[in-house]
């Protein structure tokens, strides 16, 4: 009887645990999620007018040296046939330009140049992957890496949708995970003030500011000259915002920008652990049902510590024969 | 509660041919793992800015999915009491501890700064949003349960062992404490894997742009749990019937074909919410010849529609050779998933090459896994772990 008992509560529970985590994870997770977390205004940012850029990787030269990697020498920034290949931020550079001329088009007709960096997210993947809290979103909106609570699983850089942060795979004790700091770490001569690559730009194409302030201009810019930039600032919705704003002459996918969806990632799965988790209870419920079904399924030997030879007998038949009470109904539920 | 035959440790010899290859591809592995922590992850590895996670990750996951014979065994077990079946608790603890043991192993190989590994558990550092947070911690607790169902068998070795007096009186106190709190543990154990099992999935649930649609799913988190339970009977029954083989004892069939009944029942719910999930979300038009829509074909067919076709017949789950190739095709469904939605299916946005794992990915791989057989063997031969049903049976 106990034996039946079980089996059956067994069925139902498990289909009652799937229903649940469907609701959760499925429909009512995506509705109950927003875009975003809340936007800071203290939150500082970058707006960048690819229009006005012309390649000459000032930019890059001067992050370089804010943060101590090999800085290219005027010869090698006067080179240009390093447009020739798609280069990504790496261990050693927090941001690359790379040359774009889509076919045909352009204002004036030239190439676009487009500054690829960590895009200091608003509500940022890394920050919610990092199990240990090693990525931050700091109170100015920078995104920062403490490499002192890194385990180095690595599990920023598989959630980043911009594939930004980057791993030294070549350090055997000591790797680290390195992007754009947006010149707030340690030792960094901008630390507080304008970034290093905003600093050095000369075509002024970078602006360093509040990102509210930097959003107002951008779309002022848009308003004021239709007729040079497309009616989108990369960057105000993507994955929930970043700190980097990019306006263009031309729609962004055509100059390798990734199209990201409006919502954060981490919306989707913090709404969906913390439903399984709330106020812990869920697990808590989970293991006082085990428990129940435990206690309510336990064997007769159990009420009885002083077991008869009768029952002792009954117990070693399993190994010897199956029950034949119990055999033809498990059959029947589960074949 | 066990009143059925005790378990006793195998009187085999230990050293077999079979056992001794086992060694040598362990030292081998061993050789390939010093070479990553001596040069680092950069040399060893062919993992790159593109694709930070490889088949290290695939087999820590694989691993812990495995793993999950050990909890689904309790919980027929000693939860619902199932009498038959508590001579598969052991064997099944016992895989679950080395599958946990060496997922672990897998991961500091893979963790950049091993060394760091335990900084989840300081409070300081906690960080609730993340789904990997939730992984390390139920890791961390279950294996230390794992631990603590494993000192019955630990203890029961040396009460009464007259070589050691001293040892064997600890045993005996230990023991009867860790009897009488043991209901607490296997309610936890049951519990806290299957947060964690789930979880696993819920990883990459944090990358939507990256993992192919024909695996991305928001229940990712489910359909992880409802494959490690549907993989779990199979493991303990693969375990079982290779072991006894290779022990040369008769696979106690009654137990095993009885505990197979559960595996089309446990096979179909997982196969019915993965093919609602790809009807609903319309991921069937991926399905178009590409590397991954073929991945994904294998996967289903070989290792849950033909297994599942299999398993629900009687004369498969009675024949040894037949059951445990219907197991191990689902073993291999559940690993080939793992692998599919941690690598095949990862596809990053900027690419100039396909990862594919270097030798000492490989080498490390599959010396863990020998490693794994061997503790086994060991675990088997030295402690009470196997009921063998009346040793005249045996061959």
């Amino acid at each position: 009887m106990a034996g039946e008992c079980s089996r059956r509560d067994f069925l139902r529970r498990a289909g009652v645990v799937g229903a649940g985590g469907w609701l959760t994870s499925g429909d009512c997770g995506s509705a109950l999620a927003s875009e975003t977390r809340p936007v800071s205004e203290d939150w500082m940012g970058v707006l960048v007018d690819l229009t006005l850029c012309n390649g000459c990787r000032r930019c890059e030269a001067a992050c370089q040296e804010a943060n101590g990697f090999e800085v290219p020498t005027e010869e090698a920034l006067k080179d240009r046939s390093v447009f020739a290949e798609h280069r990504r931020p790496g261990p050693r550079t927090y941001t690359t330009v790379n040359e774009f001329s889509p076919p045909g088009e352009g204002a004036g007709g030239g190439p676009i140049y487009v500054k690829a960096n960590c895009l200091h997210c608003n509500d940022p993947a890394c920050v919610s992957a990092c199990l240990v809290g090693a990525m931050r979103k700091q109170p100015d909106g920078a995104v920062t890496y403490d490499a002192w609570k890194c385990m180095g699983c690595r599990y920023c850089m598989v959630a980043c949708p911009f594939q930004i942060p980057a791993y030294e795979y070549d350090k055997a004790l000591t790797p680290q995970v390195r992007k754009c700091t947006l010149c707030s770490n340690e030792g960094n001569p901008h630390k507080g003030g304008v970034p290093a690559c905003v600093e050095a730009c000369p075509k002024e194409c970078l602006t360093y500011g509040r990102r509210s302030e930097l959003l107002a201009r951008g779309h002022e810019k848009i308003e004021r000259h239709p007729d040079v930039y497309i009616d989108h600032i990369y960057g105000e919705h993507e994955a929930g915002g970043a700190s980097w704003l990019y306006l263009s002459s031309l729609p962004f996918g055509k100059i390798g920008f990734l199209n990201v969806p409006p919502q954060a990632p981490p919306r989707l799965t913090e709404v969906i652990q913390h439903g399984v988790f709330k106020h812990f209870m869920p697990p808590v419920a989970w293991c006082g049902v085990l428990g129940l079904a435990m206690w309510l399924t336990r064997p007769e030997s159990q009420l009885e510590p002083q077991a008869s030879p009768a029952d002792t007998d009954r117990h070693s038949l399993p190994s010897a024969a199956p029950p034949t009470g119990k055999k033809p109904k498990p059959e029947g539920v589960l074949t | 509660m066990t009143a059925h035959e005790p378990s006793v440790p195998v009187n085999r010899k230990l050293l077999t041919p079979g056992v001794w290859a086992l060694l040598v591809i362990t030292a081998v592995g061993l050789c390939f793992g010093a070479y990553r922590f001596l040069c680092g992850l950069g040399p060893s590895t062919n993992l790159d800015q593109q694709y930070p996670w490889g088949i290290w990750i695939v087999a820590d996951v694989s691993f812990i999915a495995l793993a999950a014979g050990g909890f689904t065994t309790a919980a027929v077990a000693h939860i619902f009491h199932r009498q038959p079946y508590h001579v598969l608790a052991r064997p099944a603890l016992v895989a679950a501890l080395l599958g946990y043991t060496f997922a672990c192993v897998a991961l500091a190989a893979d963790l950049g700064r091993y060394y760091n590994i335990w900084h989840p558990i300081l409070p300081s550092m906690w960080q609730g949003n993340s789904a990997l947070f939730e992984v390390g911690m139920c890791v961390m607790c279950y294996m230390t349960v794992l631990y603590i169902e494993f000192i019955p068998v630990f203890c029961e070795r040396f009460i009464g062992d007259r070589r050691f007096p001293t040892l064997g009186r600890i045993c005996a106190v230990v023991n009867h404490v860790v009897a009488r709190t043991m209901f607490l543990f296997i309610i936890l154990g049951v519990g806290i894997s299957c947060l964690h099992q789930s979880s696993l999935g819920h990883v990459m649930v944090l990358a939507p742009s990256k993992l192919h649609p024909l695996w991305y799913t928001p229940i990712l988190s489910l359909l992880f749990l409802l494959s490690a339970i549907a993989v779990g009977f199979p493991m303990v029954i693969a375990v079982s019937i290779c072991g006894s083989w290779a022990l040369k004892l008769k696979p106690d069939m009654r137990a095993l074909g009885s505990l197979a009944k559960y595996v089309p029942f446990l096979l179909s719910i997982y196969l019915a919410f993965k093919i609602g999930d790809m009807l609903i979300r319309r991921s069937w038009v991926h399905i178009d010849g590409s590397r991954e829509s073929t991945a994904f074909i294998i996967e289903m067919a070989f290792g849950l529609m033909i297994p599942l076709v299999m398993v629900v017949s009687h004369r498969v789950r009675s024949s040894p050779r037949w059951l445990c190739i219907a197991s191990l095709l689902v073993m291999l469904g559940v690993i080939l998933n793992r692998a599919n939605v941690y690598w095949i299916g990862y596809q990053p946005p900027y690419t100039d090459k396909l990862y594919f794992p270097s030798l000492t990915e490989w080498g490390f791989t599959i010396g863990a896994v020998a490693a794994m057989f061997f503790c086994w063997r060991v675990i088997v031969t030295y402690f009470p772990v196997i009921t063998e049903p009346g040793r005249a049976e045996a061959v």
